[in-house]
């Protein structure tokens, strides 16, 4: 999932302290998992502003949509958005842009720090996991991505910085391909180590899309 | 699920136990779900009769007989208060054993999950009795395990967990008390009190005073429930401060008071942010059936609190 942090309160109270009606609007998917930005969250954050900015300087008004992602969702917020001069959004930073195209009007604001995609460890602890990086190699390096847990995101590893497990920028970090050696040797598929991965190419980065196989006409139609 | 036939197979056992029961009713003034509702069927005493009526076969077993057995929060003060030493909430579990799997069982005071859950699991990794599981693509609620301490309540991001019968303990049910306190003249504090620890001895011990007290005590079921909007909520309502009494370290059998430590350390924090004293919410430790340390802790508070003066709001 997509994983996100509030931001420090007086970051999001000074992005607002200019308007009148203001709407603190949760996601309920990805931020709402990591407890960052769910109908919790938004209420947490809606006493606070109400406390800090007083309830009668500006109006808040609290909602909690499924995804912000999703312009079905986005579209209960048709009728209710008239009556905002703003919105705080608490979703991730694809969910805040959608928001933000579906009422360009209206002036967006983001309550929290998008940060990675990640897995869940415990309640309130996530850990990166991937960089959406459109060339997954995870078949051949036994499960354990280079291009985020190596510091170079190497694609073929590893470097000479490598250090009994360690990498060279830090003893507690990994070293990802001793990671990558130790599971591939595991698995007995250690030859596969030896293997040359084309480079990713990461020049001229455009934003990325995806259209999945059998919904090619739907999209021209669209269009 | 199948659906069983309800036996008294696990409250078998107890049939001489009851019989020890003299019906004194001391248990009454202990019981947080009893003073909530005043109703007789909600004591403990009147669970005990109902459970005796099920034994011997005098009542028949009813959804409603179940709702009112399972709703306990299992402090533990009517097995203290208990004149012949039943052990109440043993028999309550064991009731609740019985009712599980038939056409009778339901929640009670036991937490429930809506359809506003996001599977975040947060509550089945965080539940201190291991009530919860995500089962068929849904998270379900063992009214057996769960003592309806809360601590799911406060993790739910998506305010998706609740108690059909909260008795007084949900959000709505303490904004509407600390509105109404502190609309009087002379309100100027909450105290959020524990009911498992020392809040019902302390009600117990004092008269009511002549002068109504500057303060109102609210009883929260754990220190684990008071979600941070609800802490800030006096606040909203112009208090001068709010006083959170939890257990001390160790002794919260849901380690609710690690919660409530966390989330008042963070307003304390942001009360500094806001300009506003951060003594202004604090938290106290105390330990079970101190009434006298917890009577101090609120006149100390008080007496700060009052140097402090009123929250000045812009």
């Amino acid at each position: 999932m997509i994983v996100a942090e509030r931001k420090p309160f007086d970051e999001i109270k000074n992005m607002v302290s200019g308007y009148k009606r203001v709407l603190i609007l949760g996601c309920g998917t990805c931020v709402a998992v990591c407890l960052a930005g769910g109908s919790k969250e938004v209420e947490t954050l809606n006493t606070e502003l109400s406390l800090a900015l007083g309830k009668d300087k500006i109006k808040f008004g609290t909602n909690t949509i499924e995804r912000q992602c999703d312009m079905e969702f986005l579209e209960e917020l048709d009728t209710e958005i008239g009556e905002y001069d703003a919105v705080i959004s608490m979703a991730c930073g694809a969910g805040i842009q959608f928001l933000a195209q579906r009422f360009p009007d209206k002036p967006v604001f983001p309550a929290v720090n998008t940060s990675f995609i990640g897995v869940n460890l415990d309640v309130g602890w996530y850990e990166e996991k991937c960089r959406a990086c459109g060339s997954c190699v995870l078949g051949i390096t036994g499960g354990i991505c280079p291009v985020t847990m190596c510091a170079k995101s190497l694609f073929n590893g590893p470097c000479g910085g490598t250090n009994q497990g360690s990498c060279e920028i830090d003893k507690d970090q990994p070293c990802a391909w001793y990671q990558i050696y130790d599971r591939l040797a595991l698995q007995g598929r250690l030859e596969q180590i030896i293997e040359i991965s084309p480079p990713n190419d990461w020049r001229n980065q455009k934003p990325g899309k995806v259209i999945q196989p059998g919904y090619e006409e739907r999209v021209k139609v669209q269009k | 699920m199948e659906i069983r036939p309800f036996e008294t197979k696990h409250l078998d056992k107890w049939k001489s136990t009851l019989d020890s029961c003299i019906r004194c009713g001391y248990c009454y003034e202990h019981c947080p779900v009893f003073k909530d509702t005043r109703w007789e069927s909600n004591s403990p005493r009147g669970k005990m009769i109902m459970i005796y009526g099920l034994l011997s076969g005098k009542l028949d077993p009813s959804t409603y007989i179940a709702d009112k057995i399972s709703s306990c929060f299992y402090c533990g003060r009517c097995n203290a208060a208990c004149s012949s030493g039943v052990t109440l909430t043993d028999i309550i579990t064991d009731a609740k054993r019985d009712f599980q799997g038939t056409e009778f069982e339901t929640p009670g005071s036991t937490s429930v999950t809506n359809t506003d859950c996001a599977a975040c699991l947060a509550c089945v990794r965080i539940c201190p009795h291991e009530a919860r599981e995500f089962i068929n693509g849904k998270i379900v609620t063992d009214t057996v395990k769960c003592q309806s301490c809360g601590i799911c309540v406060d993790v739910c991001p998506n305010k998706a967990v609740a108690t059909n019968l909260s008795y007084g303990t949900d959000r709505s049910s303490l904004n509407r008390e600390i509105r109404t306190f502190l609309e009087k003249d002379n309100g100027k504090a909450i105290i959020f009190g524990c009911n498992w620890s020392y809040y019902p001895d302390f009600q117990s011990s004092v008269m009511d005073p002549e002068t109504p007290p500057e303060y109102k005590i609210l009883i929260n079921m754990c220190g684990g429930r008071l979600e941070k909007p609800l802490l800030l909520e006096p606040f909203l309502q112009n208090a001068w401060g709010v006083l959170v009494a939890c257990c001390p370290d160790g002794d919260c059998e849901h380690d609710g008071n690690v919660k409530a430590k966390t989330h008042v350390a963070a307003l304390r924090e942001f009360l500094k942010e806001m300009d506003m004293d951060e003594n202004r919410i604090q938290l106290v430790q105390i330990a079970h059936g101190d009434k006298a340390g917890f009577q101090s802790a609120i006149d100390k508070f008080m007496e700060n609190l009052n140097t402090l003066g009123p929250l000045n709001r812009q």
